[in-house]
């Protein structure tokens, strides 16, 4: 099963937030997981998920990072993507997610699939 | 119509017959090649495809037994041995023979049938438990536009439905099996997402564009979706074909792609194309796509290139069909423009005007700049040749009980193609010579301390305007003794004569000479060195023989480039002008009525102290007049031997395009042709190793 842990302190605001999604993100997680981002999101106005210790994802999971890239976008918070995970790169070729520019929600150019850049 | 397809179908599986029988050869020595295996494969799968699509049955049917074999061997299941490749050769020569059958229809059946027995009881060994068809790629029957065979990239559109995670349906298991029939470009549309706080985490709001370009067919693609085609949205447009008979116009422009995708009209197309800057980029812009139908487009457009670049690489040796007989009539036409541009500089020159000189200048660079790519056309690698020779040798030598390999050098090396064609029989002939009586039995060769294996090298390395090529073996060499008895026995030399060894090697290509003790169904018959001999000399070439007892064997033959044009040396006797191969003269010197009073009446001359024979040609000719009281003596070199010809006159090298004298006067001896002057006149292209043969048999 899947553990979710917040770094920081409950109550107010914070400028920064750490959630930390181990186990699996699929799609019989997926209300759960909504849940979980959905009131990250909410307390803080700079949202990083740490997935480095993911299992399992699949399309679903993918959908919810995606949705919750924007939720953050339309709420003009950060949200960003922490941790090398190969289960996930691979889950993201998989289903053609990785791309080299953000699609046309991605007002604040920070697209959660687009490839690190090395040519600047 | 039928007919250009089918007979291009023809075209193609020859040139794959060869290719298979070069891979199965090189598959012998490295069993484990995947690379290998993989062209097998490849190449049987095309000729059964395209054998299907044209009519082609018997001969698709054939095949497909084969490939079945090879799909066996490419999985892993079945391991590679001799037993295999000498089916699959002897499969390909059916092939091959089926496909001589004009129709392809009334070939040997029965060996046919043998074959497949053999193939299926290797195959049935591997894999007892599985019948042979079910093994088979799909497709065989199919002729419509995408089967197998055929490559075709396909652009999907899919849709899933809202609720196709419920339905207990992974998406990107699709995803996968497309990738398995293919290569294929996937990119994800993730516009129709919701918020966080909107989306319902257990539907799909995901749809993918795929660019897939496969072989296997239309229906292939269809059977991925089965599971899922009521509940989605589907579109499969085949968008390009890859085949192996068109040549594929360039990959689409992206707009061009957007445009058929239905993502732009073509007015919107044009307004943005109306300002030039990079147009996915201003499409943008202007609002009239979104990134992500660009960045769709954009993987559509690099997959095709991928493909066509795929299949340029696949088609670098050869890209353009044109039949022969073309390249002929232009080679023809060239040459015609050569004479008249000979004449054009003539007539400029005798004129003595400027700008007439200027105009024949240019026309002359011009000229043989055209001259020398009209015949570059021509030109063909000599390794297409070599190949067949592999198969021989392993034919022959496994006859013989013999171990020979065959090492080949400058395959590289081009010739001009009808050159190619005519030097074949001779170089099979002089093959044949080595393996049969040049290379010993393993039990002689290690009993003479060589290795067990023999070895036939053949090379090919241009020299100036001429190709030197050479086949040499590690046998026993030629015995000068028993060629000497031999000669003195037919009456070729006197019992006391003294040869150099290269005149005594040189009696071998006499007429039905053969020091073999047995005659074998390989050769020594004895109608073999004298055949290739005049076989080369026809080409204009030379054929020269070294050996050394127990050592070897080694032959030279120097074949010009082409056959078209020719550089050679103009000299007149009287009014009349003739043509000496400049490949041929080594040296022009004077003859003065003095020499030939000195000789005595014998047609000898001091040329740095060593005597030259020669050969008056104004007598040869009966040609009447007085000859001039200094005459010149062109010396040539034919088969190591210096003669010389006698002339009134040497008047310079000259660019000799070759026309073949009408059939009165084809044999006429001394004479190889003819060709047309500056002025008009016809000059005689001189055939010096007949005229020295003729000669030599006056003397005797």
């Amino acid at each position: 099963m899947d553990e979710m842990a917040t770094g920081g302190r409950d109550g107010q605001p914070q400028a920064k937030r750490t959630l930390k999604i181990s186990g699996g993100l699929t799609i019989s997680q997926a209300g759960e997981s909504r849940e979980k981002l959905l009131a990250a999101l909410t307390g803080t106005d700079e949202l990083e998920v740490d997935l480095s210790a993911l299992t399992e994802v699949d399309l679903s999971g993918l959908q919810l990072l995606c949705a919750a890239h924007r939720s953050a976008m339309q709420l003009g918070k950060r949200f960003r993507l922490l941790g090398d995970n190969e289960v996930l790169a691979k889950v993201v070729a998989d289903a053609g997610f990785q791309r080299h520019v953000g699609c046309d929600m991605d007002i604040t150019n920070s697209c959660i699939w687009v490839e690190e850049r090395t040519d600047g | 119509m039928i007919d250009v397809h089918r007979q291009a179908f023809k075209e193609e599986a020859y040139e794959l017959l060869s290719e298979l029988e070069t891979s199965l050869l090189e598959l012998e020595e490295t069993p484990d090649d995947a690379d290998l295996i993989g062209r097998v494969f490849r190449a049987m799968h095309t000729i059964k495809g395209s054998g299907s699509m044209f009519g082609f049955d018997d001969i698709a049917r054939f095949t497909h037994e084969v490939e079945t074999i090879f799909d066996l061997v490419r999985n892993g299941k079945l391991a590679v041995d001799k037993k295999l490749v000498n089916l699959t050769l002897q499969a390909r020569d059916q092939i091959k023979s089926m496909l001589d059958n004009s129709e392809g229809e009334g070939a040997d059946l029965e060996t046919s049938a043998e074959i497949i027995a053999g193939l299926r009881a290797l195959g049935g060994a591997a894999a007892p438990a599985a019948p042979p068809a079910e093994l088979s790629p799909p497709a065989l029957a199919e002729s419509l536009p995408g089967a197998a065979g055929e490559k075709v990239t396909y652009r999907i559109h899919f849709a899933p439905g809202r609720d196709i995670f419920a339905a207990g349906i992974n998406p990107l298991y699709l995803l996968r099996e497309l990738r398995e029939l293919g290569h294929c470009n996937v990119v994800a549309q993730t516009r129709w997402f919701p918020s966080l706080a909107e989306i319902d985490p257990e539907a799909c709001y995901v749809y993918w564009d795929v660019i897939l370009t496969t072989d296997q067919g239309l229906n292939a693609i269809r059977d991925v979706f089965i599971f899922v085609e009521d509940d989605c949205e589907l579109s499969v447009d085949p968008i390009a074909v890859h085949t192996a008979f068109h040549e594929q116009e360039e990959y689409k422009k992206l707009g061009e792609i957007l445009l058929e995708r239905g993502d732009i009209t073509l007015q919107e197309m044009q307004e943005v194309l109306d300002q030039q800057t990079r147009f996915g980029e201003l499409a943008v812009s202007r609002g009239v796509v979104t990134p992500d139908e660009v960045r769709s487009a954009l993987v559509e457009q690099r997959h095709l290139k991928e493909a066509h670049q795929e299949k340029q690489n696949a088609e670098a040796a050869s890209s353009i069909r044109v039949p022969a007989e073309r390249l002929d009539v232009l080679v023809n036409l060239v040459g015609e423009l050569v004479t008249v541009q000979a004449r054009l500089s003539q007539t400029a020159s005798l004129r003595g005007d400027a700008d007439l000189a200027a105009i024949a200048e240019e026309v002359e660079r011009l000229t043989a700049e055209l001259r020398d790519s009209a015949l570059n056309i021509r030109m063909l690698p000599i390794g297409s040749t070599f190949s067949k020779f592999k198969r021989l040798v392993r034919d022959l030598s496994g006859e013989l009980g013999k171990e020979i390999e065959l090492t080949t050098d400058g395959a590289e090396t081009e010739l001009d193609k009808t050159v190619i064609e005519k030097l074949n029989d001779p170089l099979v002939h002089l093959i044949r010579n080595s393996i049969d009586h040049g290379v010993e039995l393993p039990e002689a060769r290690l009993a003479a301390g060589k290795p067990r294996h023999g070895t036939v090298h053949l090379a090919a390395v241009h020299s100036g305007d001429s190709v030197l090529i050479t086949i040499e073996d590690d046998g026993a060499g030629l015995d000068q003794e028993a060629i000497r008895a031999k000669a003195v026995e037919r009456g070729l030399i006197s019992s006391s004569a003294e040869l150099s060894q290269k005149e005594l090697f040189a009696l071998i290509m006499a007429p039905g000479f053969s020091t073999a003790k047995k005659v074998s169904s390989v050769s020594g018959r004895g109608v073999g060195m004298d055949v290739v001999k005049r076989a080369i000399e026809l080409l204009r070439g030379s054929i020269e023989i070294s050996s050394a007892r127990g050592e070897g064997t080694r032959i030279l033959v120097r074949i010009p480039l082409t056959l078209a044009i020719i550089e050679s040396l103009l000299v007149r006797i009287g009014a009349d002008s003739f043509m000496l191969p400049l490949s041929l003269v080594d040296e022009c010197v004077e003859l003065t009525r003095e020499d030939v009073a000195n000789s005595h009446g014998r047609n000898l001359v001091r040329v740095r102290e060593r005597l030259v024979p020669y050969i008056p040609l104004r007598e040869r000719f009966s040609i009447p007049g007085e000859p001039p009281p200094i005459e010149q003596i062109v010396i040539t070199q034919v088969s190591g031997q210096r003669v010389g010809f006698v002339v009134d006159q040497v008047v310079g090298e000259h660019q000799t395009v070759i026309k073949s004298l009408g059939r009165a006067y084809r044999n006429v001896e001394g004479i190889s042709g003819a060709t047309i002057l500056g002025d008009g006149s016809v000059a005689l292209i001189l055939d010096i190793p007949q005229l020295l043969e003729a000669a030599e048999l006056e003397e005797l």
